[in-house]
């Protein structure tokens, strides 16, 4: 398969990054193995997994764009396998991601992707969960509501990366804490067994933002939309690493 | 302790799950074995094979011992059974036991013998037996009365072969596990000539399946040719065994488990 530029990033992810992201596309969300997969039975698997993660980004960039070009895109295929970014713009429309724009770069699609995402989590959120969301971030703004967190959320993405990653940071954490303590979670608690790494990824949102939803989006979109998420939420966090001198906190 | 979820092989797990997915089929399956056939056997090898204990081969009685604490499992019972091919097999569901040929007792070392007895721990590790027990049960009664025609058991029994196939790779990941896999090596070699003496290189197999593997891909035919012959096959080719046991020894999973098993 063509490499993709889009995901050459991945060779610089942290490792706990790139287990989940290996762990959404070989494990369903209750711990099952996928019947798809075919990552699990490589050589670079075998030697890389779990703590030697970067030695295998292509493999998994690999398996993300099989999983969308074998399942999503079937029409649009050209033998090659799709572009990541064609399956981020198909993830998008999905999960009904507002004002996209023909110019947008990958990174802007997928930073919108993100607040879309987050959005619906922060909804879903009681007020105490919002107010200690925005005491744990030192975000400007005076309304402690869910407007106003998602409205920072938007224009922190521009003014302020670092601050941005750690918002969807807290958002994710707060989300899967309210998860467990509402028994939500307790369902889909298989994936724990695998040493918590993929709840504290975007299963963790996508379960707070409705499963029952989810499960009807088929089971190609249960992997490639949790994967893209997962990834986009990577080269935020690498994008605000990479450049975290030019920007003022 | 080992459990299941460390030495299975993904397409073994994958098979499961499917066949978890068949409604009631753990119940049926198990009923099958408990009325019709563990009690069968049993009866059959107390009365045609010899009996593992401390006084009777002691030799076997004690390794099998040692094999199960290392792994964690219960011990099964041992019997063993006049043959000259070196093999061994495992049985049951409620109180699993574990028969091996003559030849193998004779001809492998003790860590040899331990790894051919951690191979079969491997399957009752991972619940191989039940469904394992069902495949022959079918096959016999398809056989013997056929209940089953071919041409409907056919695509269904090639399917379970694949199977079983890959629930073989598992319990290898087991018997790795558990004595390593230079023992491993040398175990399949026995196996695969019968001799007892196989001088002193245990990757020969390893080095064979790479060759073997140039043949398969050399031409299509060849490919086709092996791929049929090895359908019919319930366990995988000595070369291939011993192949996939090479790539896995460089896995997170098999040096955290030597690490456990350490002697
Ligand atoms: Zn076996």
């Amino acid at each position: 398969m063509n490499q993709d530029t889009d995901l050459a990033f991945l060779q610089y992810c942290e490792n706990d990054d790139l287990r989940v992201l290996c762990d959404i596309l070989t494990f369903d969300h209750d711990g099952k193995i996928r019947y798809s997969e075919s990552l699990s039975d490589c050589d670079s698997y075998l030697t890389c997994y779990p703590d030697n993660m970067r030695g295998m980004w292509q493999e998994l960039a690999s398996e993300l764009q099989k999983f969308g070009g074998n399942s999503i895109l079937n029409y649009i295929r050209d033998g090659q396998g799709p572009s990541y970014e064609k399956i981020l713009r198909c993830v998008c429309k999905r999960m009904n991601v507002e004002d996209l724009d023909m110019n947008d770069t990958v990174e802007d699609i997928e930073q919108k992707l993100l607040i879309t995402v987050s959005a619906k989590a922060i909804g879903q959120l009681g007020e105490e969960e919002i107010r200690s969301v925005m005491e744990e971030c030192p975000i400007p703004v005076l309304e402690y509501s869910k407007q106003g967190l998602v409205a920072a959320l938007m224009t922190l993405r521009v003014v302020n990366q670092r601050l941005f990653v750690m918002v969807i940071r807290t958002v994710m954490n707060v989300t899967v804490e309210a998860l467990v303590g509402r028994g939500v979670a307790s369902a889909c608690m298989g994936i724990f067994s695998r040493g918590m790494s993929a709840l504290c990824g975007p299963f963790g949102w996508l379960l707070l933002t409705g499963w029952t939803v989810w499960d009807l989006m088929g089971p190609a979109y249960r992997v490639t939309i949790p994967a893209v998420i997962q990834v986009a939420y990577m080269r935020v966090k690498y994008l605000y690493m990479s450049d975290s001198k030019e920007i003022a906190a | 302790m080992m459990k299941d979820d460390d030495i299975m092989h993904p397409e073994d797990r994958k098979a499961l799950q499917m066949l978890h997915k068949i409604p009631y089929i753990d119940s049926v399956c198990r009923s099958i074995i408990e009325t019709e056939y563990e009690g069968l056997c049993r009866g059959e090898n107390l009365a045609t094979m010899l009996k593992a204990s401390s006084q009777s081969v002691p030799r076997v009685f004690h390794l099998m011992k040692a094999t199960c604490q290392r792994i964690g499992l219960p011990m099964p019972e041992v019997y063993i059974y006049n043959d000259p091919v070196m093999n061994a097999y495992t049985y049951g569901e409620t109180s699993p036991f574990v028969c091996i040929s003559s030849s193998s007792v004779e001809r492998l070392d003790d860590r040899e013998l331990m790894c051919m007895m951690a191979h079969e721990c491997g399957h009752i590790l991972c619940k191989h037996v039940l469904y394992n027990s069902v495949v022959r049960f079918l096959h016999e009664l398809g056989e013997e009365f056929g209940i089953i025609s071919y041409s409907l058991s056919g695509p269904i029994y090639l399917a379970l072969q694949y199977w079983s196939r890959r629930s073989e790779l598992s319990a290898d990941r087991c018997a790795a596990a558990t004595m390593g896999e230079e023992t491993f090596q040398r175990m399949t070699m026995k196996i695969a000539c019968g001799l007892s003496d196989i001088g002193c290189d245990p990757y020969q197999l390893v080095r064979q399946a790479k060759e073997y593997h140039g043949h398969e891909n050399h031409s299509l035919w060849n490919k086709i040719q092996q791929n049929c012959r090895m359908a019919f096959y319930s366990h995988p080719q000595a070369v291939n065994r011993a192949w996939e046991i090479d790539r896995w020894k460089n896995s997170y999973m098999y040096k955290k488990l030597r690490r456990e098993t350490q002697e």
